[in-house]
């Protein structure tokens, strides 16, 4: 079997795209052909390439690589562009294994970004203290947002880690946008996604549920697949609602769901073998983790909080 | 019965995944079982994560409730956020697995 697939980051402007772009390399085997052509000429309608775009890009390739694809790699590319550079910058054209002439000086990352990362169960504590280094020597978050910032994204690695079986780990990459006062951070896997992780579960019956609805399910609170108590992603999405201009994209499988302040939302979408984890982050408010942590709905135990309380010197 | 001190910053100053809290879990549980009394210091821990918490601290309390009562485990030095997420997540295994304080 051999596919084409043609990606013109001047006409993407949504990271669903580029996984409907992507989608049928999904389906190739060991030895099939995929022709990966990339186009980063410059368009002044969709300008700006965000790097949740090109780890997705990576995370496919090194799919395609670990299943035993031959890939034909084509990338049309004028290394004095600026989006081009921005692509070397970020490590792009090297994940590809695509040979190309940087016609800059590499300075320092840690001041606004975290090249493209490909993490595993052996590294991912020292991969992710590289990101938290960065969020807290140059971002300077108050203690709360740091606090939260280090919980959510640990919640995403840890599922990685344990549920996605993931042949190639995960791929995160970062970019901080000082005038917007925006971090953008996305983490990437080409595992079972979330559905299959859930219909495994030997603690309950999701069976009777859509796909969509599972990836809703693993939102709320309490559900998993029972290697956990199911509460991290739940707790990430109450930050993102309680942070306004902040959002939170979970796209596994054919299923999307998109948290911010305004609410959720649910879609279609092409297949992604795997899970995308993409947070945006508004690094400027005040947030209430107190608030976050709260439960709506719950009932606290008074003899309960009374022994907890008395742990604590 | 011994005191036993177990500064969690020498494990990590943000504290993360599942793996990393079964093994604290696992040095834990063998102390209180040795007859110890540990002292778990906080300090220079700016955060941990939910799995973490659950996987090492939530599931000693779920294991060890008979043990912990006398006193044999002492939280120190834990700033408001690692306080939050302790409660929170101690709150909510016990809860789940129906632990009666009497």
């Amino acid at each position: 079997m051999e596919i084409e697939v043609n990606i013109d980051f001047g006409t993407i402007h949504k990271t669903s795209q580029v996984v409907r772009l992507l989608s049928p390399c999904f389906e190739l085997c060991a030895e099939d052909v995929c022709k990966l052509n990339i186009h980063l000429r410059p368009n002044l309608q969709y300008d700006l390439i965000y790097p949740e775009y090109l780890a997705v890009v990576v995370a496919c390739y090194k799919q395609m690589k670990h299943v035993g694809v031959d890939i034909k790699l084509d990338i049309e590319h004028d290394p004095t562009n600026a989006r081009v550079r921005y692509c070397q910058r970020l490590d792009f054209f090297k994940h590809l294994e695509y040979d190309t002439s940087e016609r800059f000086t590499r300075h320092s990352s840690a001041s606004r970004f975290l090249e493209i990362r490909q993490f595993s169960k052996q590294d991912n504590h020292d991969v992710f203290m590289e990101v938290l280094n960065i969020i807290r020597d140059k971002l300077n978050p108050s203690l709360e947002l740091f606090a939260l910032l280090v919980y959510c994204f640990w919640e995403v690695i840890d599922n990685i880690d344990i549920h996605s079986e993931s042949g190639i780990g995960g791929i995160l990459c970062a970019q901080h946008y000082p005038n917007a006062e925006i971090l953008r951070i996305v983490f990437v896997d080409n595992g079972i996604g979330i559905a299959e992780s859930m219909l495994r579960s030997e603690i309950a019956d999701y069976s009777e549920h859509s796909e969509l609805e599972l990836v809703e399910l693993a939102l709320e609170k309490g559900v998993t697949s029972g290697k956990g108590m199911g509460n991290g992603l739940y707790y990430t999405k109450r930050f993102v609602e309680h942070n306004k201009g902040s959002s939170l994209a979970v796209l596994s499988s054919e299923s999307l769901v998109h948290i911010d302040s305004q609410g959720l939302s649910t879609a279609k979408c092409a297949n992604w073998k795997g899970t995308i984890v993409y947070l945006k982050i508004k690094t400027d408010n005040f947030v209430d983790y107190k608030a976050i942590m709260e439960d709506p709905d719950g009932d606290p135990n008074d003899k309960l909080v009374a022994f907890i309380d008395s742990l604590f010197e | 019965m011994a005191t036993q001190v177990i500064k969690i910053s020498e494990i990590g100053d943000n504290l993360g995944t599942r793996k990393m809290g079964l093994e604290l879990f696992n040095t834990l549980s063998a102390l209180l079982g040795s007859g110890n009394k540990i002292v778990v210091d906080f300090s220079d821990v700016d955060a941990l994560s939910h799995s973490f918490a659950d996987e090492s601290f939530a599931k000693l309390m779920e294991e060890t409730t008979s043990l912990l009562k006398d006193g044999r485990l002492k939280f120190i030095n834990a700033n408001d956020f690692v306080k939050t997420i302790l409660r929170k997540v101690i709150q909510d295994r016990m809860v789940n697995s129906r632990r009666e304080f009497a």
